[in-house]
């Protein structure tokens, strides 16, 4: 208690016996915090699952950066590489990366293009952040060392420079740069100039430029640009605005002395699809979001921060909620490895999987024998529980590939009734059962006017989407016949499945027949009558008699449409689709055991995710029993006051009665009054009690920041909230 | 929070597209219009804005997707109405204290039981106002009607359009002293009429609050400036001067009044809280850093976690109210006193890179737990980026609390993505003794105790004679403080005085004794236009005497 409160130090050292001695053997150093769960089995599920989330981002990373990055690495390598005779005297080639406003996710694309500078171009990058830039010293310095610096490292082996150029930090120069670059390649490149100076660019990389103070960096430039004619330094931007920020901050002396070429990156909202649907809207990673829950995490990504690296580390966090403390989540794995993971589980935890919600309408479609048996035969709820998760399985399979058929089908309709991404319908049709409502009703009706070259341009795509899917799980589809152990087990499985591949399989066989019958319809029927119509009309038209028109198009409504072959189709095409989708897109909240792979208890996690702090503050101050739960605070209005408060409380409340200014003196009155109603003033104006509570709580008020002291006039103080 | 704010601005937005239009008239206009027509009216954006008043859930829903998307998830209702903490009040006069005191009193039984049975006290309740009510009635009726005309002509004062709440109040305050004065009104009289008055003024209330909802609550910029354009503070001028006693400042816990009730509810939350250590602990392995907030100090609780969780491992314990804290303090104390290293490199990012390697080449976690992020000393950008940079390290683990309303906004999105924050409320009502003990509170420093006792520990040291020459001051200015414009006493004058007193001998002796408080700013000298010196006391009259009060007895 006692060992934290000092009035001379704010800081203190608790080092629990840590000692940074290196003779001390690794192992005992080596703590167990990171293992304090490692012997729970949902961490290991846990840290599983995230592992091959985690790789499966990198993955994605790698491929959406890389186009990009080429790019702005062969620009560099055109400089200094072949010829130097388009290079301007005094000019910097430079870069500029226009990466969009969410920082945080720049972080990791910036690496990436470090790295690959390092790998293609030259192992001297230097890299500037603006935090390490106070003055242009600082930057100069940073820049020298960071390039000489890594050099030292690679010579280390060799150990031959390594004592003449132990440099300190304060000597790195720009002139230091310069001798130790001549000394370093042109001397002993006398003989084979061209080769060596053309892979040993300087590249200067400024994530964030926006952050720096403008005048620092002209002077950068400036200096750079007196050097460009000896050292071949190329610098890269990364602008978080528009190019317009670069030329607002480099007045004309400047911005003349750089080449600049503008590359951009994709928006952040491209990203998060890209993300989402390659990652997260998938069956092949077994830890799912309900529908509320994803929404809120796009809405935050949308609304807030605009991060993909926050949307990730809230999906995170979610999944952490998922797994925390409970056993039975352990279900929550590749289908493979499902059956172990139900052997392995303890009588407990099948207990707790009987007590899940979604058990319930299961149970009660059953008879009773099998009640009794799946509440008392532990062995056999094991496989049921397996054939249902199996199931599962197979409806998430089914259910993805709905959700993207969908979208791709929809994506070009008019009005967007479902949404244009994925992940929108995704949304939609995790939320509620979407065959039944309106708009997808709606969305279906404008599908079937569709024309005959439209819609085949959509089934085509459809059809490359189901070949897609198909391929990727086909390699799983080996070990998917596995579970032979209970030979019972298997054909009941195998007999349920309406869903999951064979669901696929059908589709595919189904929209390539459509396909098929679609190319080769004729439109005849709809042409003639189309034709007939016209001709009447050119006939009937000349007299321009409006009132006739309007009967002639009267008449043509009644008249009853002969169909097409093609409009015949491509009404089954719709109902068929209708059904299919009635079929696939059942809502995950309807299905058995969904609670073990579905996170939805959105409700505790958002609390955490987007934190309302000044919201807890002021429901604590004005109505303190939401918290305190005691029974003399409850009060008939969240306006009205009572002297059973605690102190903080009613001094809140009684200042948000006051303007700008508060009388420290009438706002005491109106307290002590509150507090102890049966006295005078007199008596009030003596209580030394009652000004010390007073007095407390208007110092907590102020360490809260709801009032500061003004000069204005005697004891009164300033309210800052309005 | 300023998403409330924004949820809430946005709705009323499509109220003001509403209104302006009669709803009559807009009905018969989309009426008359030809289904076709109607359609041209849908494709041509310029004119979407009177088809969006004809309602029907489907035209709605397209509209809703031609318009940028609004959040649905993030809004609940158990959210804080943003309206609550935002909302401009209309005026506030110095009348709104004492209904709410009045209200107070009213709703809680046993003071209505009081006041039956002694009606004097009713009267002391009321002191305040009945002071204010020593004007006849008509004469108050007629300036209020003056003052009522003047608002409603005076658009450009602070006065916003539905603040009436003051009228209704007087014309209540005058029932009552009519009821009081005439003093032979029975008690079983009055009993009815204050519950009938109880009862208004619920309902009013209420209905002030429906109006508020459904009018009132437009944010305009224009009230802000409205709030502030009046230089005038429209408050009374009591002072803390009217206090007898307002020099208690004994800051010791003790002083501290809570509830026996209260006090168990608190221990429970605390309780509550404790069960959260093993899930902050897992938060913590996965990287993420904790953030508490609510009310109540969080002190002891970041303790009680530090010593039942974390006593394997390092920790540093950082209070950041600590007003005399810096950056270079917390990094200093990582890295010369934790891991042993001589000296602190300047810039933030070679101090990153150095403790993330160090630790990492160790294995060792460091913990780092932050009472009051938001403090004082670390309010400034810098220390914010270091601590963000340090919390980002893979082995340091931040758990931090917030107190401040305003904290959030210390943090921009490249801030709070390196802090990677789980929010925790951990609203827990214990008083702050420790933290506030730093503060420069109001109070204290109003009611002068610092200076006061400043001014004793100085009075105690000084001989005999320097006490004199103070007394004469002191009494000097007591004696002129009717005068408006008091200069000071001439050094000839208190030279004179001081040799009658046979204080000093020499002027020189009187200067040398001046030094001293001149040193200690107990005593001011001006130099007047005919050269002569005067020599002040700059502190409060009131103050003064009370010093020499306590001197003399």
């Amino acid at each position: 208690m006692e060992s934290t409160v000092s009035v001379s130090k704010g800081v203190f050292l608790f080092p629990n016996g840590f000692q940074n001695s290196k003779t001390l053997s690794k192992k005992k150093t080596n703590l167990l915090f990171c293992k304090l769960f490692q012997e729970e089995c949902w961490y290991l599920t846990y840290r599983k699952n995230w592992e091959a989330i985690k790789t499966k981002l990198n993955e994605l990373n790698q491929r959406s950066y890389s186009v990009l990055l080429n790019d702005i690495v062969n620009y560099i390598k055109q400089f200094y590489g072949s010829e130097e005779a388009f290079m301007l005297e005094g000019i910097i080639p430079s870069a500029t990366l226009l990466t969009g406003v969410s920082q945080p996710d720049h972080v990791s694309q910036f690496d990436a293009l470090i790295n690959i500078i390092k790998d293609e171009i030259s192992p001297h990058v230097a890299i500037v952040n603006s935090q390490d830039s106070l003055s242009l010293k600082h930057i100069v310095e940073n820049m020298v060392w960071q390039l000489i610096g890594n050099d030292l490292k690679n010579d280390e082996e060799c150990d031959v420079l390594s004592t003449k150029h132990k440099l300190k930090k304060s000597q790195c120069t720009m002139k230091t740069l310069k001798t130790w670059y001549h000394s370093k390649y042109t001397n002993e490149s006398t003989n084979k100039k061209k080769k060596s100076i053309s892979t040993k660019t300087l590249v200067i990389v400024i994530p964030d430029f926006e952050s720096f103070n403008c005048h620092l960096l002209q002077d950068f430039v400036m200096i750079i640009s007196s050097y460009i004619s000896s050292l071949p330094i190329v610098l890269v931007f990364g602008v978080a605005t528009s190019v317009s920020a670069l030329h607002k901050s480099f007045p004309y002396e400047v911005s003349s002395k750089l080449l600049i070429k503008v590359f951009h990156s994709h928006s952040s909202a491209v990203y998060m699809n890209q993300v989402l649907e390659d990652i997260f809207l998938t069956h092949t990673v077994p830890f799912h979001l309900s529908g509320k829950a994803f929404e809120l995490l796009t809405d935050v990504f949308l609304f807030y921060d605009f991060s993909v690296k926050g949307l990730v580390q809230s999906i995170k966090y979610c999944m952490m909620d998922h797994f925390y403390g409970d056993n039975t989540k352990v279900l929550c794995c590749k289908r493979e490895d499902l059956e172990e993971a139900i052997l392995n589980l303890s009588p407990n935890d099948l207990e707790s999987i009987r007590q899940l919600k979604s058990f319930r309408p299961y149970l009660e479609k059953q008879d009773c024998r099998t009640k009794i048996s799946l509440f008392e035969d532990d062995q056999y709820f094991r496989d049921a529980l397996y054939k249902e998760l199996m199931k599962l399985h197979d409806y998430l399979y089914s259910f993805y590939l709905c959700v993207k058929l969908l979208s791709t089908l929809i994506k070009d309709i008019p009005n967007n009734l479902l949404g244009k991404t994925v992940r929108e319908v995704y949304t939609k049709c995790a939320t509620e059962c979407i065959t039944d409502t309106p708009s997808f009703k709606e969305c279906m009706q404008l599908l079937s006017f569709q024309s005959q070259i439209k819609i085949v341009d959509t089934i085509t795509g459809a059809l490359k989407l189901l070949n897609s899917h198909l391929q990727s799980v086909s390699p799983i589809k080996p070990l998917q016949a596995t579970p032979k152990k209970n030979n019972n087990n298997t054909d009941k499985v195998f007999a349920h499945r309406e869903l999951g591949e064979s669901f696929a399989k059908t589709v595919r066989v189904h929209l390539m027949t459509f396909l098929r019958q679609l190319e080769n319809a004729n439109t005849e029927a709809s042409i003639s009558t189309a034709m007939d119509t016209d001709t009447n009309d050119n006939v009937e038209n000349v007299p321009g008699s409006r009132y006739k028109l309007k009967e002639k198009l009267l008449k043509a409504t009644r008249v009853e449409k002969i169909q097409s072959e093609f409009e015949m189709i491509r009404c089954r095409f719709i109902s068929y689709l209708e059904e299919m989708f009635a079929k696939g897109l059942q809502p995950p909240h309807t299905q058995t055991f969904h609670e073990i792979m579905f996170f939805s208890d959105i409700s505790n996690v958002k609390k955490h995710i987007v934190g309302a702090p000044r919201g807890a503050l002021h429901t604590a101050l004005s109505d303190p029993a939401h918290y305190l739960q005691c029974s003399c605070c409850r009060l008939p209005s969240p306006e009205s006051v009572a002297g059973t408060l605690p102190d903080v409380c009613l001094a809140y409340k009684l200042h948000r009665e006051c303007g700008k200014h508060i009388n420290l003196y009438d706002w005491l009155q109106a307290f002590a009054a509150v507090v102890k109603p049966g006295e005078n003033d007199e008596q009030r104006h003596h209580d030394p009690i009652i000004q010390s509570r007073f007095t407390r709580a208007v110092a907590e008020l102020q360490f809260l920041g709801f009032i500061k002291s003004s000069k204005r006039k005697t004891d009164h103080v300033m309210r800052l909230t309005w | 929070m300023s998403s409330e704010l924004k949820g809430k601005v946005s709705d009323s937005e499509t109220e003001t597209v509403d209104l302006p239009e009669t709803p009559s008239r807009r009905t018969g206009r989309t009426r008359q219009k030809p289904k076709k027509y109607n359609d041209f009216f849908e494709l041509s954006p310029s004119k979407r804005k009177p088809r969006r008043v004809s309602t029907s859930s489907e035209e709605d829903e397209i509209i809703d997707d031609s318009c940028p998307q609004k959040p649905r998830a993030l809004f609940s209702d158990d959210d804080v109405e943003g309206q609550d903490i935002f909302k401009f009040k209309g005026r506030h006069t110095k009348h709104d204290l004492q209904n709410a005191v009045r209200s107070a009193m009213m709703n809680s039984p046993k003071v209505i039981l009081t006041r039956l049975k002694t009606p004097k006290k009713v009267i002391n309740l009321h002191s305040p106002i009945r002071k204010a009510a020593g004007t006849p009635r008509h004469v108050r009726e007629v300036i209020k009607k003056r003052i009522i005309q003047e608002v409603d002509s005076d658009s450009s004062g602070d006065f916003s359009g539905s603040s009436s709440d003051f009228v209704p109040d007087e014309s209540e305050n005058e029932e009552q002293s009519d009821s009081s004065s005439s003093s032979s009104t029975s008690v079983e009289d009055e009993k009815p009429q204050r519950k009938d008055s109880v009862k208004t003024q619920i309902t009013r209330n209420r209905n002030n609050k429906m109006k508020i909802k459904d009018s009132e609550y437009i944010v305009k910029p224009d009230n802000y400036f409205m709030m502030n354009s009046s230089k005038k503070i429209a408050t009374s001028d009591h002072t803390l001067a009217r206090l007898k006693n307002m020099n208690i400042q004994d800051n010791s816990p003790d002083t501290v009044h809570i509830s026996t009730e209260h006090r168990k509810k608190i221990a429970e939350l605390n309780y509550n809280h404790r069960q959260l250590f093993d899930r902050w602990l897992y938060e913590l392995s996965e990287n993420f850093s904790i953030i508490l907030y609510g009310i109540g100090s969080k002190r002891t609780l970041l303790q009680q976690f530090q010593a039942e969780k974390l006593n394997k491992f390092p920790c540093i314990m950082v209070n950041g109210f600590f007003p005399s804290l810096t950056i270079k303090d917390i990094l200093e104390s990582i890295v010369v006193d934790l891991l042993g290293n001589t000296t602190v490199p300047s810039n933030i990012g070679s101090v990153v890179k150095l403790i993330d390697s160090q630790l990492s080449e160790n294995g060792v976690d460091l913990f780092l737990i932050v009472n009051n992020i938001d403090g004082p000393m670390l309010r400034n950008s810098k220390s914010q980026v270091t601590l963000a940079s340090l919390s980002q390290i893979k082995n340091v683990h931040t758990i931090a609390t917030i107190d401040h309303i305003n904290a959030p906004l210390l943090w921009d999105y490249s801030k709070l993505s390196k802090y990677n924050f789980s929010w925790w409320d951990v609203t827990s009502f214990v008083p702050y003794t420790e933290e506030t003990s730093f503060e420069n509170s109001i109070m204290t420093h109003k009611s002068g105790a610092l200076q006061l006792s400043s001014l004793r520990s100085v009075y105690q040291s000084l001989t005999s004679n320097s006490k004199g020459i103070f007394t004469i001051l002191i009494e000097h200015q007591l004696a002129n403080q009717k005068q408006a414009h008091y200069q000071g006493l001439p050094f000839k004058d208190l030279y004179s005085k001081c040799r009658e007193q046979f204080l000093v001998s020499s002027d020189l002796a009187l200067r040398a004794q001046l030094t001293e408080f001149l040193d200690h700013k107990l005593v001011k000298m001006k130099r007047t236009l005919d050269g002569s010196e005067n020599l002040m006391i700059p502190i409060n009259n009131a103050l003064l005497q009370q010093f020499l009060e306590q001197q003399t007895s």
